[in-house]
């Protein structure tokens, strides 16, 4: 294999793909990543066995062929290297020489042979979502995906597709909170419904990896992964085999209680309560206290050893009085997420699920489960 | 570039690097161990509390399922025994409240 290109655009791509190396050395090829040069594109893929990452870009092709370099240092190499036009060229002893100005570096490589044949983009289910929603949706959703045990279909985001309501549907939850997004999908190959549970780790790097522009991602769900495609970027992740729960029986469908208030003001006031909520006592950690009134919100927290927080918010307030006791740092996250100048809070009894509504938009809500105290 | 330490203060150093390399394999081999072990216990664990609980069905069951929430696991489908902490499950509760039986916590 001999390519030519700009440092540049070799950095960019293996940036892109790097996220996907196995960190683990169990199976030394895909602790690699593999490049393949073909008709004046060179081709960049990794691979964890669980999550996978294809780049193609435009090169200059001198002669095709394919090579598979230690990922760490053949990375951090090239960062190093000046931005000028590199060749990277395999030689007879298994090494690779990149040459830049008057300078070359040679790397040894792994057997090509090795890396796992990644799987073909196949599929019963292909739709197209404009990126800006899809990345609003992970951005919005993965808050409230579990995170403490990586086997569990809790650090999975659900994803269903409904193409008789013209409608996706992304869901995420840690038992404590549940976040639920609803978008509008391109065109669909398939009417009927479709769902799959993908690994928030694979979501949250396909966000990162999405331009931050309009576009439109193709997106494919096979039997056991799901693919997403943009332009020369292919990501792909494994699906988990579990069965997420029937999220919308624990959604409320009735509240006391309608709280309006401005996202900003309500954000830094959880902010600090929250901030003052380190209680030693883990139970009592993070809680703060909601005492709606018939004109102000009242916030309070403390801790034992740091103090007392207290603090009155106006707002528009419909419905009963209600106090209760959330974790802060929940609500926190979720105000974090909210765009709109106004947030809108339902509440229904002490200790059921209050659901955090974006003031004005229908495509997003969360659920945070309130905690008993006292 | 060239280095200011002697000769032999970078023998040593190498020395001390290599033996902290040494030590840290076997606190990654240790950690691994008591990984499978955790993982194994805790799979032990759900194992006899479904068992308990299926001794304990009848007329007596749904009381169970509300004292097991309330001692802090879970009694959802999804999560069924597993320690569930101090934070109450959207699942259980929605679970119990299904079946008439409201959590104490």
């Amino acid at each position: 294999m001999h390519i030519l290109c700009p440092q540049a655009h070799l950095v960019n791509a293996v940036q892109k793909v790097y996220r996907a190396v196995a960190t683990t050395t169990t199976y030394p090829a895909i602790t690699g990543i593999l490049l393949q040069a073909h008709e004046n594109t060179l081709t960049l893929k990794a691979t964890d066995l669980d999550l996978g990452i294809i780049y193609t870009f435009p090169v200059e092709v001198i002669e095709e062929g394919e090579l598979l370099l230690p990922a760490r240092i053949f990375t951090e190499m090239v960062r190093r290297l000046p931005p000028t036009s590199l060749s990277l060229k395999s030689l007879e002893d298994n090494t690779v020489e990149i040459a830049y100005q008057q300078s070359k570096v040679q790397l040894n490589s792994i057997d090509v042979s090795q890396f796992p044949l990644l799987p073909p983009v196949e599929g019963n289910f292909s739709f197209s979502v404009a990126i800006t929603a899809l990345k609003d949706a992970i951005r919005k959703v993965t808050i409230a995906a579990g995170n403490d045990d990586l086997r569990s279909v809790f650090n999975g985001v659900l994803w269903e597709l409904e193409p008789g309501e013209n409608r996706f549907n992304l869901v995420a939850t840690d038992t404590h909170r549940l976040a639920v997004y609803h978008g509008q999908p391109g065109d669909s190959s398939s009417n009927e419904t479709a769902t799959a549970l993908v690994p928030c780790r694979a979501m949250n790097e396909l966000a990162r990896l999405l331009p931050g522009e309009d576009g439109l991602v193709k997106i494919t769900i096979g039997e056991s992964q799901i693919y997403a495609q943009h332009e020369g970027l292919t990501v792909y992740t494994r699906l988990f085999n579990g069965k997420f729960p029937h999220y919308q029986q624990v959604i409320p469908t009735e509240h006391i209680c309608t709280i309006e208030i401005a996202t900003r003001d309500l954000l830094d006031t959880v902010e600090r309560a929250t901030l003052l909520a380190r209680d030693e006592n883990k139970a009592r950690a993070h809680i703060i206290i909601l005492q709606v009134g018939e004109k102000s919100l009242k916030i309070t927290s403390e801790a034992a050893e740091i103090g007392h927080l207290e603090e009155e918010l106006t707002a528009e307030i419909a419905g009963q009085p209600l106090e209760l006791a959330l974790n802060g740092r929940y609500l926190l996250e979720t105000l974090r997420v909210i765009d709109t100048e106004n947030v809108i809070l339902e509440l229904l009894a002490p200790l059921k699920p209050v659901v955090v509504r974006p003031a004005g938009q229908e495509n997003y809500f969360c659920l945070i489960l309130p905690v008993r105290i006292g | 570039m060239s280095t200011n330490l002697p000769e032999d203060t970078g023998g040593m150093l190498t020395v001390a690097l290599a033996g902290l390399e040494g030590q840290l394999n076997e606190v990654l081999k240790e950690t691994r161990r008591l990984r499978a072990r955790v993982r194994a216990l805790e799979e032990e664990n759900q194992r006899l509390r479904t068992l308990i609980l299926a001794a304990g069905e009848g007329e007596g069951g749904r009381q169970q399922l509300v004292r097991l929430y309330n001692e802090g696991y879970h009694v959802c489908p999804p999560h069924f025994a597993r320690v569930r902490g101090n934070e109450g499950c959207l699942f259980c509760q929605s679970f119990l409240e299904k079946k008439g039986l409201l959590p104490d916590g």
